[in-house]
Order: structure tokens, then sequence, then C-alpha cells
């Protein structure tokens, strides 16, 4: 069975979304760094607005479908790959956060090979850190500099890591009939835009190749 | 994107001020902006509180329910008084912009907004997508701004930064997907 690091956002998509109930169907272990589960739990039960997703998503970690593993030499590692990810361009940009950087931790510590995310810096920095420096250049102006040597090291310590989202999922859990109950007609497509509408880095287009793809 | 550096911090603030008194709600926009894109490439925490000030007066400026409200005058008053304490002592921008003034703004919009929420909460969403469409990870935009998680997930949804965006196509990316999750 397939470890899968998972980061905040699409935990939280698939929440929003009422998908969350797809996990335990999947014939993978779904597993969460501390600091995730601080900020998919913990944090948000403390706001009116959040508080049932924030039940939601705890009910998914104490029924086991999300599995926390709380590791000091994750967060000693996580220190390790922050400092790199943030020395990645001139002036020193905070691209990376501790939560992303604990679950890119994660992955080393557990010999994992797939990250879930859905936001789009920490997939760039995994896939392609020099298209993300490319990326940052271009929205900034060149105002912040790449450091090529920097982005060597990244794209080499992060080689072997592979990337899905909330919508890779949902997709193969459409292809698989995990949502008979819900009806057949467009429930690709409204899958997938409750998804990117949630925050899931997903283009149109993407979508639309997906449509074609598997309805 | 504009981003244009400022020098210091008490022109940042004078210009403000000035932006301020005169109703010049673009300005007001345009220096919360270029605030928070110089934030995003130095981590100054002061420029953040200054953005989010900036936005929620423009914010302000531009619905007649609070400019037309009794205390309008007064609460204009506190502002520039504010304003003109930050311009001396810069340093004090945190306590007086980010606690005084934050506190004065959340007072008059739960008297006269219209939603749930303050202006200043809705700044953070604003400006932590915006540091997300410069390149920081979502979870650094909401550490720099201080916005609800949740929130700027729902917001940065519904805009078009993921676009404009490299990714290595879906055939790929499905493929793997269902390899390991068929134990292929």
């Amino acid at each position: 069975m397939e470890t899968i690091v998972c980061d905040a956002s699409p935990l939280i998509s698939l929440a929003e979304t009422g998908l969350l109930n797809i996990l335990p169907k999947l014939n993978a272990k779904f597993v969460i760094p501390k600091g995730v589960e601080v900020e998919i739990v913990h944090k948000p039960l403390k706001v009116n607005q959040f508080q049932l997703n924030a039940l939601r998503l705890n009910k998914a970690i104490l029924d086991g479908s999300i599995t926390t593993i709380d590791d000091n030499k994750v967060k000693q590692n996580a220190q390790d790959i922050l400092d790199e990810a943030n020395s990645l361009f001139q002036p020193r940009m905070h691209i990376l956060h501790r939560g992303e950087a604990e679950c890119l931790a994660l992955l080393e510590q557990t010999n994992s090979r797939t990250l879930l995310v859905d936001e789009r810096t920490t997939r760039l920095l995994v896939e392609d850190p020099h298209a993300l420096g490319e990326f940052i250049q271009r929205r900034t102006h060149s105002k912040a500099q790449l450091n090529e040597n920097k982005a060597e090291s990244i794209s080499k310590r992060f080689s072997k890591i592979n990337v899905i989202r909330s919508c890779e999922l949902a997709a193969f859990a459409y292809r698989k009939g995990m949502f008979k109950d819900l009806g057949n007609g467009q429930l690709l497509h409204a899958c997938l835009y409750a998804l990117k509408y949630s925050g899931c880095a997903i283009t149109n287009k993407e979508i639309k190749q997906y449509l074609e793809l598997l309805s | 994107m504009i981003l244009t550096y400022y020098v210091s911090m008490k022109k940042i603030l004078e210009d403000l001020k000035k932006a301020f008194i005169k109703g010049n709600t673009k300005q007001l926009k345009r220096i919360s902006n270029n605030s928070l894109d110089q934030s995003v490439l130095n981590g100054n925490k002061k420029l953040v509180t200054i953005s989010l000030v900036s936005y929620a007066l423009y914010k302000m400026l531009t619905k007649s329910h609070y400019r037309h409200a009794e205390g309008w005058q007064q609460f204009s008053k506190v502002v520039i008084d504010h304003l003109e304490r930050c311009i001396q002592n810069p340093e004090s921008i945190e306590e007086i912009l980010g606690e005084k003034l934050v506190k004065d703004l959340a007072q008059m919009d739960e008297q006269h907004g219209r939603f749930l929420g303050d202006l200043i909460d809705k700044a953070k969403v604003k400006q932590a997508s915006r540091a997300y469409s410069l390149g920081l990870s979502l979870s650094s935009a909401i550490e720099l701004t201080g916005a609800e998680r949740f929130k700027v997930y729902s917001y940065v949804g519904i805009t078009k930064i993921h676009e404009d965006l490299p990714s290595k196509g879906i055939a790929e990316r499905y493929k793997y997907t269902e390899s390991i999750l068929e134990g292929k």
C-alpha cells in the first residue's frame, strides 16, 4: 500500500467539498506531520466559521483515514529544508512555510515518493525549481533572482518525489464509481470545479483535459 | 504587478496620510499593494501592517455608509493622529497602526459595516492572495499576513491565479495516481 504524505491544502479542499469520505476507500495510507494537524484541526476549531470542517478532519484522523506522525527528526529535517528552499532567491524570500517543509521532511523520513499538495509553490518547488524560479522572477519583475546552484541542489534532493492533487484523487474515485450514489451526469465536472474553487491549483484547461480523458 | 520600492518607512507613511486626507482611494490601494509586494521580498512585518491598514482605509473611503456615518469626522481625526505619530516614530508602526488603529477600524466597522468579519480580516485575505500570486507558498502568504487559512483557500480558488501555471499535464499525473492506487 502506497504511503501518501498530505499537505494541509488538499485535505481542506476535500473537507470543504464533502469529498473527504473517499480517503478510506482508496488503497493508500494518508499521513500528515503534526504541524499540518495543527493547521487543519486545532486552529480552525477556534473559529466559528470553520469549526465544522475542523471536526470533519478531526474525525478522519480519529477513524484512521488520516494518520498523524509526530517525529522530532521530521521537525529537525524540516528546518534544513526550510533553510534550503528559502535561500533559493536573492533577496532571501520565505517562499516555503514550516508546515510544507515538514511534509517534505516526512517524505524523506518515511521513504515515501508521493506528496499530496494542492497549492502551487510547493508543487513547483518539488517538480521543477527552475520553473518556479522563472515564475517568481517574472512576477517580481526580476527583483528576486534565482540562485541556480540552490535550484540544482533542490532539484536533485526531491527528484524521486511525485506530486498529486486532490483533483487526481477525485478523478480516480470517479473513474472507480465511488460517487455512483450522486448519479453520473456532470459529476466529474462538478467535483473538479468544486475543488478548484476550494483552492486546488488546477487550471480550466486541465479540467477540460480531465473531462476528455475520463468522461 | 507593480513592484515599487519605497526608500523609507517615513515616506510611505507620509504618502498614506496625504492620500487619506485627500480621499485618494487609488493611491491608498497602490500604497497597500506596493507595501505588500515589498514585504514579500524582505519579510518586513511593518510593511504588512501598512498594507493592511491602507487597504481597509481604501475600502472605507469607497463606501458611503462609512463616510456618511455619524462619527466619521472623529474617526478621521484619530486615523490622521495615529499616522502622524508613526511618521514621528516609524518604530511604533506595529503598536500604533497594528494594534490601536486596527482596533479603531474594527469598532467603526462593527458599528457601520454591513458584513460579519471586519475589513482588516478581508484585507488579510486579499493581500495573502496577492503574496501567493507573487510566489510565496499559500502557508507562507498566510503567515505573512495573518489571514484565516480556510478563507484564503476559497478566495484563491475564485481568482485567476492558478490559470497562469506551468504544469506537467493531466495524462502523466493521472497515470501516476492510477498506478499507485491500483498498486501497479
